[in-house]
């Protein structure tokens, strides 16, 4: 369970990541509203997460998994580069995060 | 965006302390994320320290493209909570753990660096 709230706490920080760019272009209500809906869900499910991993793991971890989500969006809708070293970083990416899980 | 004179002339110092910012942001984003873990930082200390890294990120992103920001924010984020745990654990951290943190990190950078269309 810790690790699936972390994996999802990754998915919300790429809520507030999309709310942060679009903060930064035009602070309006809404905007807002994503940056800081998106950040308090995904540090509820990192503080749950972190009450059984250590530390250095789940954050490196939490923040992985929104940097890959966060690629991803900006690949699928913001036509962001898909070059091959972008997708060995996923890649490289996914491998650490599931070898810091069975290192766990 | 617009390339007004104005603009051209104050990049130089407005750039230098978005960097600034970036920095501070990265330090009180370790306090915060200690913060989740060890009861030894109070709640209010995490509250301010979430509040104010989010502010300073957001002024740096207005200067400075967000994928170098997050990336940057990220590294030390990730850096400070490792050197955090080994401290607090009195160093009975793995190694290897490390290793691949570090790799991980590397890739987040590496990620982050090479978005050139400045999406999300």
């Amino acid at each position: 369970m810790d690790w699936l709230m972390l994996i999802l706490g990754g998915c919300f920080e790429v809520v507030g990541v999309i709310g942060l760019k679009r903060t930064a272009d035009k602070g309006n209500f809404i905007n807002y509203l994503i940056l800081i809906g998106g950040f308090i869900m995904s540090f509820q499910l990192l503080v749950r997460a972190m009450e059984t991993i250590p530390l250095s793991t789940a954050y490196a971890v939490w923040t992985g998994i929104g940097t890959v989500g966060a690629a991803i969006v900006g690949m699928v809708f913001f036509k962001e580069s898909k070059s091959r070293l972008r997708m060995a970083c996923i890649l490289g990416i996914i491998f650490s995060v599931v070898g810091l899980k069975l290192v766990h | 965006m617009s390339d007004s004179k104005v603009l051209t002339e104050s990049k130089g110092k407005s750039e230098s302390s978005a960097w600034l910012f970036v920095i501070l942001a990265g330090f009180l984003e370790v306090v915060w994320a200690s913060g989740f873990k060890y009861e030894e930082v109070p709640s209010l200390v995490v509250l301010i320290a979430i509040l104010l890294s989010f502010d300073l990120i957001i002024r740096a992103t207005k200067v400075i493209p967000v994928g170098t920001v997050y990336a940057v924010f990220a590294g030390i984020g990730t850096l400070g909570t490792v050197i955090v745990e080994i401290v607090f654990e009195n160093g009975s951290v793995s190694p290897l753990r490390v290793a691949l943190i570090l790799l991980l990190l590397a890739c987040i950078i590496g990620l982050k660096l090479t978005n050139k269309e400045g999406g999300v």
